[in-house]
């Protein structure tokens, strides 16, 4: 698929020069942590004043799909399990688990349907897709929103990092299940990520 | 707490005992992410959320003139930050919680005492995520609690990633260690540390180079007794440093064996007894 | 957990005097005298001194990195041989790296072949980045490229932060790694490599320069600034020794003065860690516990070291972990 033409007046620089992998054919499904593409064909790559430009004029639907802290296992029941609340730039939703390499069933369908929902049936509304930096899944669920056929997706690498390293203002964020079964899995149990 | 390793992850690396001492490159304290719960008004409704988790619908009392909490103001290393809960009087004290309120798993450790303890100090070593309130609460016999507070700078003591060095540490797993400083005796309290060889895997951990997350494997509970009289009795789990060390006081009369258990998060169970005082080497 | 300053110190910046002299063995220098210990800039000419024929190196300033001095906190510098340049450490930062090969080419036609990179700290490496277009090889110990796996993302967040990404650079992997000895020609000139167990770093690795006798043990050798601890205290005194037992009679110090005379400068380096291992075993003895060790130990040190107090608290810490199982 060939590359978007930026619509917007600036030009869009990456944020950092990180070393980069190649684009994969289609979902990653490594392990999840470590260099990422510096492209993604289909989506333009946004850093953090393009991102800000792109919420104050385009109004996109913001996609945090970071995955959700979970309590270790066997931990016991009297010991309170707390993290702080998850926090993301203001006006996303958290879909923790969008952008797995191997997703239990239904979970694609799932967010193919909360994408349309959220963007009214628009394929043209812009989708931007972010969660922590060197992270795959926001490249994944980016992705994936390429492939069901919306035509102005932008991945955000920098990530929430990015976004409170810019002093920028955050939100505490719920977390919505996308179905599929399972809660989003806890990192700690699987001692494996699928190859 | 992100699952990348962020640079507050990584601040907290080592090895068995590495720290991330470079030379001159400046650390934690440079630039880094807003702390969103840093202001006064949201540190107190933290602590009431977890009072609230932790006590229910207890009061807890101002503790100024009972307990004390020593921490360092800014950690050196925030996966093993050294922590000293020092008690006024020794009567009728039935035990301490130490919780650290912005970590994910906030109750570090809560100990009860036994007949053998000598309860006036308490060492501990623990990880710190993210700056925070640490709180001390001493509970009396009549079940009153008594809370101080220290704000402790340190952050990404969760997520040291786990490297061979903690692979080979697992080798090691449930050694011990019993020093007593100043030699044993039975006619004043003796004071005691006791060290266990375990990594306290926490699950958060990733290994840099397999990019995996190490299970979680981690001292759930630690039992001290002196001659069949209970020292004390801790339940922790993951805000412990790994190879633990606690620091405590007991009374004893006569000579005796001091046996310790503890367990861990795969049910694993570690004895080991130490006769007192010591035999000569 | 800082020990109490006495009236009048500085913090310990005030360090010792300018110590050794660096011998100025004339012909290439493109400035100054050894020991000037100004900041880096980020324009102006890198400074180097030769301090052995065809051995220059560039002193770094005894600062933390800040992005006023780009990380050029290092000694760094370039050996020539008849046929070709090896880099003995790269820089702090792209930029710091940038600098110096502009050094190297002004002063010779000859291919930078190789590429040093003594131990996993950025200071050491982060200019590696800049010899990329010599296509070199890069050298380090065979630990180092676990060491970068480790922290090679983590250091350079920090650094970009710091200076900005354009100016700090990639993290460079060795090329060719070293488990216990090597030795390279540069044509007429063999230099012989030693990797050595945890010390500084665990992933330390020195050089000996045959043609002129000098050593170069990179951070395994600290003089001025106080040392950092990262791998092994017991290990870095018995790989002193190892050092010692090559018989070097002067040696350019990872930091500090670019050339030292050998014996006297690893004494007192020797000095500081037996200070710190005896204090910390008494410590440890006497259940002291970590935050009283580091108040009470290594205190004679301090006016012999500058930045003693932002390093000597991290290094009794390393040190109690280290000496507590024993």
């Amino acid at each position: 698929m060939p590359t978007r033409r930026i619509v917007l007046a600036a030009p869009l620089l990456l944020a950092a020069a990180p070393e980069h992998v190649p684009e994969p054919r289609g979902i990653w499904r490594g392990p999840v942590h470590g260099p990422v593409p510096a492209t993604l064909s289909g989506a333009v790559v946004l850093d953090t004043p393009a991102l800000r430009r792109l919420i104050a004029t385009h109004h996109p639907v913001l996609i945090d799909v970071a995955r959700a802290q979970v309590r270790p296992p066997h931990m016991a029941p009297d010991m309170p399990w707390l993290p702080l609340p998850h926090r993301d730039i203001p006006g996303s939703v958290w879909l923790p688990g969008a952008g797995k390499g191997d997703p239990p069933a239904g979970l694609v369908e799932a967010y193919r349907a909360r994408l349309a929902a959220l963007t009214g049936g628009d394929r043209d509304r812009w989708v931007v897709v972010y969660c922590h930096p060197r992270c795959w899944e926001s490249w994944n669920a980016a992705k994936r929103a390429v492939l069901f056929g919306h035509r102005h997706v932008a991945w955000y690498p920098g990530g929430i990092e990015a976004w409170q390293a810019a002093r920028l203002p955050t939100q505490i964020a719920r977390p919505e299940s996308l179905g599929g079964g399972a809660a989003p899995a806890n990192p700690g149990v699987t001692a494996s990520d699928p190859p | 707490m992100g699952m990348t390793p962020t640079r507050e992850e990584i601040a907290g690396m080592r090895r068995r005992g590495l720290m991330l001492a470079m030379a001159g490159t400046a650390l934690a304290g440079s630039v880094g992410p807003v702390r969103a719960d840093d202001d006064a008004a949201a540190r107190a409704a933290r602590w009431q959320d977890l009072r609230q988790a932790i006590f229910g619908n207890r009061p807890v009392r101002d503790g100024s003139g009972l307990v004390q909490l020593d921490a360092p103001g800014r950690a050196l290393d925030a996966s093993l930050v050294p922590v000293a809960i020092r008690l006024t009087r020794t009567e009728g004290i039935k035990g301490v919680y130490l919780v650290i309120d912005n970590n994910p798993s906030p109750l570090a450790a809560h100990v009860t005492f036994g007949p053998e303890a000598d309860p006036h100090a308490l060492r501990l070593r623990v990880r710190v995520n993210d700056y925070t309130d640490m709180h001390a609460v001493a509970e009396t016999a009549d079940g009153t609690l008594y809370a101080v507070a220290r704000y402790v700078k340190a952050a990404g003591g969760c997520s040291a990633p786990a490297g061979p060095d903690d692979e080979a540490a697992l080798r090691d797993l449930g050694r011990m260690k019993l020093r007593l400083a100043g030699g044993f005796a039975t006619d004043r309290p003796v004071e005691a540390t006791l060290m266990i060889r375990h990594p306290n895997f926490n699950g958060m951990q990733m290994n840099q180079l397999t990019r995996l997350y190490t299970p979680a494997r981690y001292i759930q509970t630690i039992d001290v007794a002196y001659d069949g009289g209970r020292v004390f009795h801790m339940d922790t789990d993951i805000s412990l440093a790994s190879d633990p060390v606690i620091g405590f006081g007991f009374l004893p009369t006569e000579k005796g064996v001091m046996q310790v258990v503890a367990k861990d998060s795969k049910d694993t169970v570690f004895r080991h007894s130490f006769p007192l005082p010591p035999p000569a080497t | 957990m800082k020990p109490g300053a006495a009236a009048g110190r500085d913090g310990g910046r005030a360090g010792p005097g300018p110590g050794r002299r660096a011998v100025l063995a004339g012909g290439f220098c493109l400035c100054c005298l050894p020991g000037a210990a100004r900041s880096a800039t980020a324009t102006g000419p890198l400074a180097v001194t030769q301090v052995a024929p065809g051995v220059y190196m560039r002193r770094g300033v005894d600062e933390d990195a800040t992005a006023a001095n780009l990380d050029a906190i290092a000694n760094i510098g370039f050996i020539v041989g008849r046929d070709a340049v090896l880099v003995t450490d790269s820089g702090g930062s792209l930029a710091d790296g940038e600098r110096l090969r502009a050094a190297i080419r002004a002063a010779t036609d000859k291919p930078i072949r190789y590429v040093v990179i003594s131990h996993v700290h950025p200071d050491h490496g982060f200019g590696a980045g800049a010899f990329r277009p010599d296509n070199p090889v890069f050298m380090g110990h065979a630990r180092l490229p676990q060491a970068l796996a480790e922290r090679g993302a983590y250091y350079r967040q920090h650094l970009a932060e710091l200076l900005g990404p354009e100016r700090t650079g990639p993290v460079v992997m060795p090329t060719l790694t070293v488990a216990d000895h090597a030795e390279i020609d540069l044509g007429e000139r063999v230099i012989r490599f030693t990797a050595h167990g945890a010390a500084h770093t665990t992933s330390d690795l020195s050089m000996l320069d045959q043609a002129s006798g000098l050593l170069l043990p990179a951070d395994l050798l600290f003089v001025h600034r106080a040392p950092s601890l990262d791998g092994s205290l017991l290990g870095w005194l018995r790989e002193l020794d190892r050092l010692q037992a090559v018989g070097a009679a002067r040696a350019v110090p990872g930091h500090g003065p670019v050339v030292v005379d050998w014996v006297p400068a690893a004494t007192d380096l020797r000095h500081y860690l037996v200070a710190l291992r005896d204090g910390t075993r008494r410590a440890v003895a006497a259940d002291a516990g970590i935050d009283k060790a580091v108040q009470t130990v290594a205190q004679d040190e301090r006016d012999r070291w500058v930045l003693f107090d932002e390093y000597n608290g991290r290094n009794v810490t390393e040190a109690y972990r280290e000496l507590e199982w024993e």
